[in-house]
């Protein structure tokens, strides 16, 4: 079993990953197609996340809780990514 | 555990499972071991091919192969066809992609000998994938028709002219049929869409199966040194579906964002006035072939045929590399000739493409050529020779032996002039070499032969001073499996 702070993280996630993929249908194919890569992205990274926490649930997140961080920079720099080129 | 203590996860993994029946099938579990990804790496690349499949049908909705739609066509999906342009950037890239997985795939194999016995027909099959990948990249670049592919169609075939007209000719006309743009670019098509595809999906379907008789290599790494649970078998549903979705999900992210971050530009189309402004170049994959052909040595029929034949001779020993390596060694360390050469060839593969973005369209002299391409492989067998012999020695399978050179002690004790002398020796080294070679082109043997004897003389220079510098440090070296961890057990 996933402990419950595991368990709140995903759900977060989860949340997050919805409100991306709400956002990225309401742009346009044509012209924004680029941002809508880099959120499509974005969620897939989400995915494979909560993948991770669900797939090693047995295992005692230690040292997991660096490459969660690790994958959260790397959200966090999609996320600028993603709202730099829809500025542009 | 009772059905209402289960978490809803759980619960809905079962569900599928009772409906589809993924724990009964044929897949066998997977151990623990496998669970990095360098272990699936044949199975991301079989993803981006299917990623490849589903971008690629849709394309083709958009798309007809004539010269004279093909282009205007691709252009149009590009600018005006809702996520066209997603579509095709991550098209381009995820034939890079599968090219690049296959690449690290075949290496990862190569240096850890999983083809040996009894795995000497995957090896095989995967060879042939792999060649299927390339050709399926190559026609994949000619299909848009611009005035890159179209210059990229003309030069691959004409290459077909030096081969010995009873087999260049027939050989070009099961091909390419007549010859025309619109018969290569019809052609092409169906080998893109079609039959390449086919043929990886049969050969995967035939490589799957043996995977499944043998299942995956061990690791090369003494079992010792793994953790305890390393050998417990997981189910692979949903264990190791899972985690190919996880690596699967984080490959395709890199794909989309590479593709938004650089996207796909259309060079302008083909025509032969638009031909004659460009200098024609074929992707990476093939720059390395490309830049070997503009070396001058290599010019004219019989060069560009020896080009042809060496490759064609180094592809068919990779092939049948099983039968070739015996051995039963498996760990890089304990296989040092397999080892060098590998990492010669990874060094010269990446200085050909690289020297070949640095030169386009340019003739490259033959004295540079020996400089360029031999001076990698000269230090890379230099160290592997002076790292091999340090281990063997280190590990009392070889004795150290009064050594010829000696008399090099006296820089040897000192590191930073050690340093400065066989970076000096190696550089002499090269350019002795490529002066001989350079002598023997223009007719002077005997000044040749000097240059040769002196290269060979200042390269056991180059090694004696690096053996003797590892000597005379006396400073055991860290090594994850040296000899004292050996004997320890």
């Amino acid at each position: 079993m996933l402990p419950d702070r595991m368990v709140l993280a995903c759900e977060i996630l989860v949340v997050i990953q919805l409100i991306i993929s709400i956002l990225i249908v309401t742009l346009d194919p044509i012209l924004q197609w680029q941002p809508f890569a880099i959120g499509l992205a974005v969620v897939l990274i989400i995915a494979a996340m909560v993948l991770y926490a669900y797939h090693n649930a047995s295992v005692e997140f230690d040292e997991e809780w660096l490459a969660g961080a690790v994958s959260l920079i790397a959200l966090i720099i999609l996320f600028g990514f993603f709202y730099i080129i829809k500025g542009g | 555990m009772s059905e209402e203590q289960k978490s809803p996860i759980a619960r809905f993994v079962e569900w599928i499972d009772s409906r589809f029946g993924f724990s009964d099938t044929i897949l066998r579990p997977g151990p623990k071991y496998t669970f990095t990804p360098t272990y699936w790496l044949g199975g991301l690349a079989f993803l981006v091919f299917m990623l490849q499949g589903v971008t690629g049908a849709i394309i083709l909705l958009f798309y007809i192969p004539s010269t004279d739609a093909a282009y205007e066509l691709t252009s149009k999906m590009i600018s005006s066809v809702p996520f066209g342009a997603l579509l095709q950037t991550v098209h381009l890239y995820g034939g890079y992609a599968m090219i690049i997985l296959a690449l690290i795939h075949f290496l990862r194999c190569y240096f850890e000998g999983v083809y040996k016995k009894p795995r000497e027909l995957m090896w095989m099959v995967g060879m042939l994938m792999g060649l299927c990948t390339l050709f399926m990249g190559f026609t994949g670049y000619i299909l848009p028709w611009s005035v890159i592919s179209g210059c990229a169609a003309h030069i691959s075939l004409g290459i077909l002219d030096y081969l010995p007209p009873q087999i260049g000719g027939p050989l070009k006309t099961f091909i390419v049929g007549i010859g025309t743009d619109e018969e290569i670019l019809r052609r092409f098509c169906a080998y893109h869409v079609v039959i390449l595809p086919a043929a990886v999906f049969l050969l995967f379907l035939i490589k799957l199966h043996m995977f499944e008789v043998h299942g995956p290599a061990e690791p090369v790494t003494p079992k010792h040194h793994l953790p305890d649970d390393a050998f417990e078998r997981r189910p692979w549903f949903p264990d190791v579906l899972v985690y190919l979705l996880m690596q699967g999900f984080v490959f395709i992210a890199v794909l989309l964002l590479v593709s938004a971050l650089f996207p796909l530009v259309l060079p302008p189309k083909f025509s032969m006035e638009a031909a004659a402004s460009v200098h024609p170049e074929p992707e990476w994959y093939f720059m390395w072939m490309y830049t070997l052909l503009r070396i001058n040595i290599f010019s004219g029929t019989y060069g560009t045929l020896a080009v042809i034949c060496t490759v064609g001779l180094i592809g068919l020993i990779i092939f049948f590399l099983p039968f070739v390596d015996r051995s039963e060694a498996r760990h890089p360390l304990e296989r040092p000739t397999a080892t060098t050469l590998g990492l010669i060839g990874i060094a010269e593969f990446i200085v050909l493409i690289v020297w070949g973005y640095l030169t386009p369209g340019e003739n490259l002299p033959t004295e540079q050529a020996v400089l360029v391409l031999g001076l990698p492989a000269l230090i890379i067998a230099l160290i592997c020779k002076y790292y091999f012999n340090s281990i063997l020695v280190e590990r009392g399978i070889r004795t150290p032996k009064k050594f010829a050179f000696e008399f090099l002690s006296a820089v040897a004790r000192r590191r930073y002039l050690s340093v400065v002398a066989f970076s000096l020796l190696v550089s002499m080294t090269s350019c002795t070499a490529a002066g001989a070679v350079s002598d023997a082109a223009c007719g002077n043997m005997l000044s040749a032969a000097m240059g040769t004897v002196f290269t060979g003389l200042l390269f056991f220079l180059a090694f004696a001073l690096m053996y003797l510098t590892d000597r005379t440090a006396n400073v055991p070296m860290k090594r994850k499996f040296g000899p004292l961890e050996m004997g320890g057990e």
